[in-house]
């Protein structure tokens, strides 16, 4: 709330002729600075134009401009920061990071291992060939890559256009959805087949698949997040008659979600009960601990990458309005948006991004939590940046948790990595920083 | 709200008096099932509760009738069952009450809708004790379950030690006290508390299946322990809480207004609502450890009973929650006892999101706005 300057001193003095030319005078100086706001806005970056800098206020609209202009510059240079960090975390992860046993963890030999995976790594880079499946492990750290992006990215908008700091894919239900989704393909779908199985058997029917079917649990996972959603945000219409409540929102998220994680721990209590080795239980787990043991493949890349690259194209355009949906709804509907439409397309987006991350890589915690409160801090809250900065962060992040987790052998409790070290950094920082919780 | 003319009143009382006699009559109708397979048996139930009584009062007093207890029993079906129904009922009855009763405070300390003992990483806390608890004692735990009180306790009283402490520490740097900050530091430190017992989970399904199995029951409520000295223990904790917050309940109306004003009413706020919270803390993890995670009620009843009861007054509203919360976990339990999948009766948690998420829904869409 910005405490209203000069016009209630105005109401209450006798009005002269001096007082009244007093007041126009003021309203002039407001509507060009609007005027020069607005055209600052569409100009996207901080170039002021010097033409009438005569009063005070003036001069300290100059000044916060130019204080505006700084940090600008400093976001700038945080971005390219983060993107050189980004591609040289990703170089030397895929070419260092191996994963060894804890009776192997001798350091000679991690170095021989490394440096037969660096070159084997430049080989596949320069296209002289793959060896060694460097590239499935290239690809899964594509894939880690597009994860923490599409995580931070969606968490940074959901709590932008909710303006609530709760507000992340947890706890709108989009995760649990996911998992609903997965227990449906579990109990429905899944191929339990015991005994052995022939290799050659396995291909034949491999081979025989169509896309789909190969992917049909990622597939059941995702419909499950859009059917979440879907039931959040239905949810939520019903309850606010028609209107749309952000507090409503998350409220019914939560709820739907601790009875999705119920109803998750009934079907496998139910399962272990009836048979302690039944593979369902560990498909049901196996996704709400995160990870990417089943993601290393191209075509898995290039079905991410044909999600990610447009929705992050549509959120970078609609980025305009949503720092518009961040003043609230009324005013946002003064400056000519259609609030609901651009609340509606933004979930839809953003729903579609992390469900394609959980559908492919499982729930992982806390990146669409922190990394948008750390990149606002960084970059502030304009969503022009917020959005790609957010992005890198997560990427970053991601990143180095995996790598740490390949070290320590942890790659099938990736939730578990993300959460520890993200609530104890989080804690450490809101502790220090405070305020890092404003989500305006 | 100004409650002060007579019509107003009365209404209240009879609001009071419809619900108390709704929760009785729940109480009753959950004494007549079976727990061990599906049946109603009211006449049944009855005649066996009646010999329970004689039976205790002659111990009690001496009489000779105690030395029949035997033959008495002989002739009563189903005897031992409907004794253990009789203790189930209760304790399921006041872990509801008191659920609810700490959601109410919480939510009227806080002025938020989404604070509950919930977010402020109790039930993470119970769940982390629980299979910490399991995890040490791998063997022998089913058999001293009085002892998963302490681990449960001491895990909840750590997370929400983390809770206040940071988000004490968070508001002093900034030179004030938000709410807000709070719920933050408690949704962070419940997803840890979470995600640290889904990985105890995997560690405990490599050590034995059977061992999270019992987990996966104590943590949803399948069934109540219900030996004398897990009762005792609950009862005696039940009432250190709900009395000191039946007690301040005027007072906490004052915690609605302003520090400042409430201060000037002679209401200290900060103490108030350090009290609150021991005692909604308190009630809540007692609640849990028995009943099995069902913080979901603590969250949602309360907006209906604002609803039903048309205000925010905390004395109304902590008396209708606790009836409320006491009908809605009999209820449960007597679906439960009903339905039983795969041989077992369904879990309590489930059944009591079942009946709680459209009432909830209902009740907000036709709420505007009043919240604490």
């Amino acid at each position: 709330m910005k405490p209203s300057s000069g016009t209630g001193s105005s109401r209450i003095t006798p009005r002269t002729s001096e007082s009244r030319r007093a007041d126009k005078k003021e309203k002039k100086a407001a509507k060009a600075a609007n005027e020069r706001d607005r055209r600052r806005r569409r100009n996207g970056t901080g170039r002021i134009t010097m033409k009438s800098s005569s009063s005070a206020g003036d001069v300290e609209a100059l000044r916060a401009q130019k204080e505006r202009t700084r940090k600008f510059k400093r976001g700038n240079k945080a971005m390219v920061v983060l993107a050189v960090m980004l591609v040289l975390v990703f170089l030397f992860s895929s070419a260092f990071f191996v994963t060894v046993s804890q009776e192997h963890m001798y350091i000679s030999y991690l170095l021989e291992l490394s440096r037969t995976q660096a070159m084997r790594f430049f080989n596949f880079v320069t296209g002289a060939g793959a060896e060694g499946g460097i590239q499935f492990m290239t690809y899964r750290n594509i894939m880690v890559v597009m994860a923490g992006a599409c995580l931070a990215a969606s968490g940074a908008i959901y709590q932008g256009t909710f303006k609530n700091v709760l507000a992340s894919p947890s706890t709108l239900g989009v995760m649990s959805g996911g998992s609903l989704g997965n227990i449906i393909y579990a109990l429905l779908f899944a191929v339990t087949a015991t005994g052995t199985v022939k290799a050659s058997d396995a291909a034949d029917v491999f081979n025989s698949q169509n896309l789909l079917m190969r992917n049909l649990q990622s597939f059941m996972v995702l419909i499950g997040c859009f059917a979440a959603v879907g039931v959040v945000v239905g949810i939520t219409l019903l309850i606010g008659r028609g209107k749309f409540r952000s507090d409503y929102l998350i409220l019914t998220g939560i709820i739907f979600s601790s009875l999705i994680g119920m109803f998750s721990s009934m079907v496998q209590y139910y399962l272990i009960e009836s048979n302690p080795e039944d593979p369902r239980v560990d498909i049901i787990r196996n996704l709400t601990m995160g990870g990417f043991v089943n993601s290393y493949k191209l075509d898995q890349v290039l079905i991410m990458a044909a999600f990610l690259v447009p929705c992050s194209a549509i959120l970078m355009m609609m980025s305009g309005r949503l720092d518009a949906l961040v003043l609230g709804d009324e005013q946002a509907r003064t400056m000519g948006i259609n609030v609901r439409r651009a609340q509606i397309a933004a979930i839809g987006v953003n729903t579609v991004m992390t469900a394609v991350v959980i559908a492919f890589c499982g729930q992982i915690g806390f990146i669409g939590f922190i990394m948008p409160l750390a990149a606002r801090r960084i970059v502030g809250p304009g969503f022009r940046r917020l959005i790609p900065a957010s992005m890198l962060l997560g990427a970053v992040t991601l990143l180095v948790i995996y790598d740490i987790a390949v070290l320590t052998n942890m790659t099938g409790y990736l939730n578990v990595m993300t959460s520890g070290i993200g609530s104890i950094v989080m804690i450490i920082a809101y502790i220090k920083g405070g305020g890092a919780a404003r989500a305006d | 709200m100004r409650t002060d003319d007579g019509l107003n009143k009365k209404k209240g009382r009879h609001l009071y008096f419809v619900c108390a006699l709704i929760l009785i009559v729940m109480f009753l109708i959950s004494l007549c099932f079976r727990t061990s397979e599906p049946g109603f048996e009211p006449v049944r139930s009855a005649s066996n509760l009646w010999a329970g009584l004689r039976i205790g009062l002659a111990e009690l007093f001496n009489q000779p009738l105690a030395l029949d207890k035997f033959d008495i029993i002989r002739d009563h079906d189903f005897y031992y069952e409907t004794i253990s129904r009789l203790k189930e009922s209760i304790v399921t009855c006041i872990a509801g009450m008191a659920v609810c009763a700490g959601g109410a405070a919480f939510q009227t300390m806080f002025r938020n809708p989404l604070a509950s003992p919930n977010i402020l990483g109790i039930s993470a806390g119970v769940n982390l004790g629980t299979i910490m608890f399991l995890y040490l004692f791998p063997t022998t735990a089913m058999g001293m379950l009085t002892r998963r009180y302490i681990y449960c306790y001491i895990s909840a009283a750590v997370l929400v030690g983390i809770t206040m402490l940071s988000g004490k520490i968070a508001g002093r740097r900034l030179g004030r006290f938000s709410v807000q900050d709070m719920l933050v530091v408690g949704a962070i430190i419940s997803q840890f508390g979470n995600v640290i017992v889904m990985y105890f989970q995997f560690k405990l399904e490599d050590i034995d299946a059977n061992l999270l199995t019992s987990y996966q029951e104590l943590s949803m409520g399948i069934y109540v322990l219900t030996d004398l000295k897990s009762i005792l223990i609950f009862l005696i904790s039940m009432a250190a809480s709900i009395l000191p917050m039946y007690l301040i309940r005027y007072r906490m109306n004052a915690s609605v207004l302003d520090d400042s004003e409430a201060r000037s009413m002679g209401v200290r706020p900060d103490r108030l609502r350090a009290v609150g919270m021991v005692c909604g803390a308190v009630m809540a993890v007692t609640a849990l450890v028995e009943c099995g995670d069902m913080g979901i009620m603590s969250m949602a009843i309360p907006p209906v009973v604002r609803y039903l009861s048309r205000g925010a007054d905390f004395r109304k509203v902590m008396f209708v929650s606790m009836c409320a919360g006491g009908t809605i976990m009999l209820l449960a339990r007597s679906i439960c006892s009903m339905i039983y999948v795969a041989g077992m009766a369904l879990p309590i948690n489930f059944a009591v999101s079942l009946i709680v998420l459209p009432m909830f829904v209902i009740a907000l869409s036709k709420q505007r706005g009043v919240y604490a």
